[in-house]
């Protein structure tokens, strides 16, 4: 009881050095539960596509607690060490380390306990407000949630494992110490830090590979692999650059005699330099948070506020129907079909194109390979469906061809397919009532060839290495605006027709298929598919719900972030400050200003302020390549939109930033200025 | 006449409290050129107050501080810095030397702040390191050195701005015996070389090695002894005398 006493009296004296700890505990504690509140809540069934955002939603919950976890770990070594002569005291005044060990952990529990009242009381609270903005974003308007006891004691269980981290940390950390380290913890000198070139290349070198990784992306399948490489690199890289290229530029500073030797430079860059080796992990964390934050956010607003373009570039008309039969076959199906149920078709558009093969798009060579970073969809069509959708004339001699790489590039002469190959007589970047875009996540090319005839063997081919059943051949697609109520109506129908290729399309009993049970079955072979049919309501929604969960979870991880940027910059003022406060004082003695105090002051402040953001923007700079491929899994991007975006994104960012940047000076300006 | 003080009156009152102390009474007296004086008094004797008035880090509430001629009382707040660093040499108990600094950067410190040419803060470092044998330490860094090392950093750093008078307080608080000895024998010498020295202590050895000692307690100055050519140890036995003596009993 007695230590129970000195622990509650410890927290409430000294309650300014506890302050930023237990907010971060709290904060910390209520994200989590926020999301896992959410998470765990029945009425997230209610909404559309609620199993991709619970998976979101997990994800988001994992990244956040190990993101509670570092935070955690960070403040409380902070709090330790700013604690540590008074642990010293009493080790002198006769307390054992053993008995104030036991202070240290009755401390920690008295904070769970706090965190856990204050986090749940507030988490549940701000869990509603949070919910609300996930169904605006989901475009819904379901606005029921119930709290769960179940999301409570998962998050308070994590955040118990913490709290045993750094019970360990503190054990450990008094234990190691002898009485007088703890009584005096003064800093002692330290030598000026040696500029190493070899970590100053090691960094540079590790920059560019990360920037060269985003730059060579060649499809959104790529960018997905080398993402999470190329971030690694970039962390690592940032570190280095900053422990040793810093350094090296500040020397190389101080050994300009005319420039170091000036009051504005003198101070500034000595204490930068003195400073250098613990101001290289901190402002490197800073950066790599601020650049989370905005890859982040500009990543999930990107893609949330593309829909609208990627499903305008899809859709030439509202609704996409497509049947796996000659142009002729299919569209007089589908004219029936309408017809007979009473559903108008304005404005149809329709053409024919060959199955999609789906393989490596190499140097001009096409190979049955699944490589990630060359995987292209080709479809061929014929120079007359060319003409019929654009009505311009082309004529193609032998095996010649136009390329159309509507999705990727496509810069060679030929293509080959084997041992058929077309000489590229042009390349064209768009075609007229013809989708822009694909669904699939490859890149996309589509080649207009003379005659069906050329390709047969091409797809005969294709379809043998596959698998040999699939026969390959040509499909049709027919775009026309229906109204959205008649589109659930002509889908039901349709779905009674099987439609395979060259044979007739035939009508069954059965509107159920059997794809997804065998999907090379004979079954399916000799009866074929049905037609598909996609609305752009039904696209849209789904879109919107995916997209609204991913902007969802990077609204809240992009707020933790933030948060941990301000944490991590409010310590290294309130240490720096410390630090700084004795030597300010000697140059106000030996013959400083007040004025030229502060302006010194404003010089470190702003060097410290705009090397993180702007080393973080040149990142995000590389990483916007990427960011770009990466949302074209999902369709293309519209370059100018997203760099709108991205660009707002920042801003707001960075004005974010600098206002925590100014709170947390004054901060410092109070510990320094008399 | 170097300096000349009169009728310096310093009178403390805390902004939430009615109550006043008085640090500095009616404090009198004057430095001439070349001058080595010690200022003795007990710890709130008021002699500390005295010195942060002298080196314009306070301002006294009446009286007036002249150096050669000019009232330092009367200089505007925005010119007091530049003031003290063309002017004044400061030398204090925990020598203050700034850790980031290197030793040569420290001695530089006030050169530099006051846009002093790099070639006239070489010379002049050139000619001052050999006599405070500091040549050696030029290139380390202030947690390398001993105390009596910083010592004579801080009194080169003092120096370097060739000040009309050197502020010391303090000066051996912190060191041992020895280097106490060899720190005033070299506060002497540089005496010796025509600069003057005003040192505040408590210390009768360390106030044994001036030419002049002014006794202050209570806010006055009621004594002062001369070691004419004394050698160091009698003087300071006459010194310990008036201390016991004299400041054992309370003024009037």
């Amino acid at each position: 009881m007695f230590y129970f006493k000195l622990a509650s009296r410890n927290i409430r004296k000294s309650i300014s050095n506890f302050l930023p700890f237990a907010l971060s505990s709290v904060v910390m504690f209520m994200m989590n539960l926020m999301v896992a509140t959410i998470l765990l809540s029945p009425s997230l069934k209610n909404l559309k596509g609620s199993s991709s955002l619970s998976l979101l939603l997990c994800l988001g919950l994992v990244v956040l607690s190990l993101f509670a976890a570092i935070f955690m770990v960070y403040s409380y070594r902070f709090l330790l060490k700013r604690r540590t002569k008074e642990f010293g005291l009493y080790n002198i005044l006769g307390l054992k380390k053993r008995q104030i060990i036991r202070i240290s952990v009755l401390e920690l529990f008295i904070m769970f306990a706090a965190t856990i009242v204050a986090g749940t009381l507030l988490g549940i609270v701000f869990a509603k407000f949070l919910y609300l903005i996930l169904v605006r974003l989901l475009g819904e308007n379901y606005f029921e949630l119930q709290w769960s006891p179940l999301a409570v004691i998962i998050v308070a269980a994590a955040f118990a494992l913490i709290y045993l981290l750094l019970m360990a940390i503190g054990s450990f950390s008094i234990r190691r110490k002898s009485s007088l380290d703890l009584l005096k913890n003064a800093n002692k000198g330290e030598k000026e830090p040696k500029s190493r070139a070899i970590l100053a290349w090691l960094g540079i070198l590790c920059l560019m590979t990360g920037y060269y990784l985003a730059v060579t992306v060649t499809s959104p399948l790529d960018a997905l692999t080398k993402f999470f490489i190329a971030v690694l690199f970039v962390i690592v890289g940032t570190l280095l650059f900053y422990m040793s290229f810093t350094i090296w530029l500040l020397k190389r500073q101080k050994k300009n005699k005319n420039y170091y030797y000036q009051p504005k430079h003198f101070i500034t860059v000595s204490s930068m330099l003195y400073r250098m080796k613990q101001n290289a992990v901190g402002l490197a964390n800073i950066t790599v948070l601020v650049t989370m934050t905005f890859v982040t956010l500009a990543t999930t607003v990107g893609l949330y506020s593309s829909i609208n373009g990627f499903l305008d570039d899809y859709f030439v008309q509202n609704t996409i129907i497509n049947v796996n039969s000659t142009e002729q076959r299919s569209n007089a199906l589908v004219d029936k079909v309408a017809e007979k149920n009473g559903v108008p078709l304005k404005h149809k558009i329709v053409y024919e194109m060959s199955n999609s093969l789906i393989g490596s798009m190499k140097d001009g060579t096409f190979e049955n390979k699944q490589t990630l970073s060359t995987l292209t969809m080709v479809n061929f069509m014929t120079a007359d469906t060319y003409e019929q959708l654009t009505g311009k004339k082309v004529h193609l001699h032998g095996n010649e061809a136009i390329a159309y790489p509507a999705v990727g590039r496509f810069n060679d002469d030929s293509a080959t397919f084997g041992n058929h190959t077309f000489e590229i007589k042009d390349t064209i970047y768009g075609i007229s009532n013809f989708p822009s875009i694909s669904m699939t996540a490859s890149n996309w090319l589509i080649l207009i060839v003379n005659s069906k005839a050329q390709i047969q063997p091409i797809l005969d081919d294709a379809g043998k290495a596959a698998g040999g059943q699939n026969k390959l051949g040509f499909d049709t697609t027919i775009s026309a605006d229906i109204p959205a109520k008649d589109v659930k109506k002509l889908q039901t129908a349709l779905s009674y027709y099987r439609a395979n290729g060259d044979r007739p399309i035939q009508s069954t009993q059965n509107s159920e298929t059997d794809i997804d049970q065998d999907d090379r079955g004979e079954a399916k072979t000799l009866a074929g598919m049905p037609p598909t049919l996609q609305s752009y309501d039904d696209l849209h929604e789904r879109f919107l719900s995916f997209a609204g969960g991913f902007l969802f979870i990077g609204l809240v991880l992009g707020f933790t972030f933030i948060l941990g940027t301000a944490l991590i910059i409010y310590y290294k003022q309130i240490s720096e400050g410390e630090q700084d406060k004795r030597s300010f004082e000697i140059l106000q003695e030996v013959g400083l200003s007040g004025a030229e105090v502060r302006q010194t002051i404003r010089s470190q402040v702003l060097l410290v302020f705009f090397l993180p953001i702007t080393v973080a923007i040149i990142h995000f700079g590389f990483a916007f390549i990427m960011i770009q491929k990466l949302i074209n899994l999902f369709g293309p991007t519209r370059l100018g939109l997203l760099l709108l975006t991205s660009t707002g994104t920042i801003t707001v960012v960075a004005v974010i930033y600098y206002l925590i940047y100014k709170q947390t000076s004054r901060a410092y300006y109070r510990i320094v200025e008399r | 006449m170097l300096l000349q003080v009169s009728h310096l009156q310093k009178i403390f009152q805390t902004r939430f409290s009615k109550e006043k102390t008085t640090a500095l009474r009616d404090v009198n007296f004057s430095v001439e050129e070349g001058e080595y004086i010690a200022i003795m008094g007990e710890s709130g004797s008021g002699k500390t107050t005295l010195l942060n008035i002298l080196a314009t880090l306070e301002k006294p509430t009446s009286g007036s501080v002249l150096l050669s001629g000019r009232d330092v009382t009367k200089i505007k707040e925005n010119k007091l810095a530049e003031f003290r660093r063309s002017h004044l040499g400061f030398v204090f108990q925990d020598f203050n030397l700034l850790d980031t600094l290197s030793i040569r950067d420290n001695i530089y410190l006030p050169l530099v702040l006051g846009r002093k040419k790099i070639h006239v803060m070489e010379e002049r470092l050139e000619k001052l390191a050999p006599r405070l044998a500091i040549t050696d330490l030029l290139s380390k860094q202030p947690f390398e050195l001993s105390g009596g090392q910083k010592q004579r950093v801080a009194i080169t750093r003092a120096l370097i701005t060739e000040p009309d008078i050197v502020l010391a307080d303090e000066p051996t608080a912190a060191l041992d015996f020895k280097n106490s000895e060899r720190l005033l024998t070299l506060l002497e010498e540089i005496n010796a070389t025509g600069q003057t020295i005003l040192m505040v202590t408590h210390s009768a050895i360390a106030a044994s090695h001036a030419k002049r000692v002014l006794f202050i307690k209570d806010g006055l100055i009621f004594h002062q002894l001369y070691r004419a050519n004394r050698e160091s140890s009698d003087f300071m036995q006459e010194i310990s005398m008036t201390m016991t003596n004299l400041l054992g009993t309370e003024v009037r």
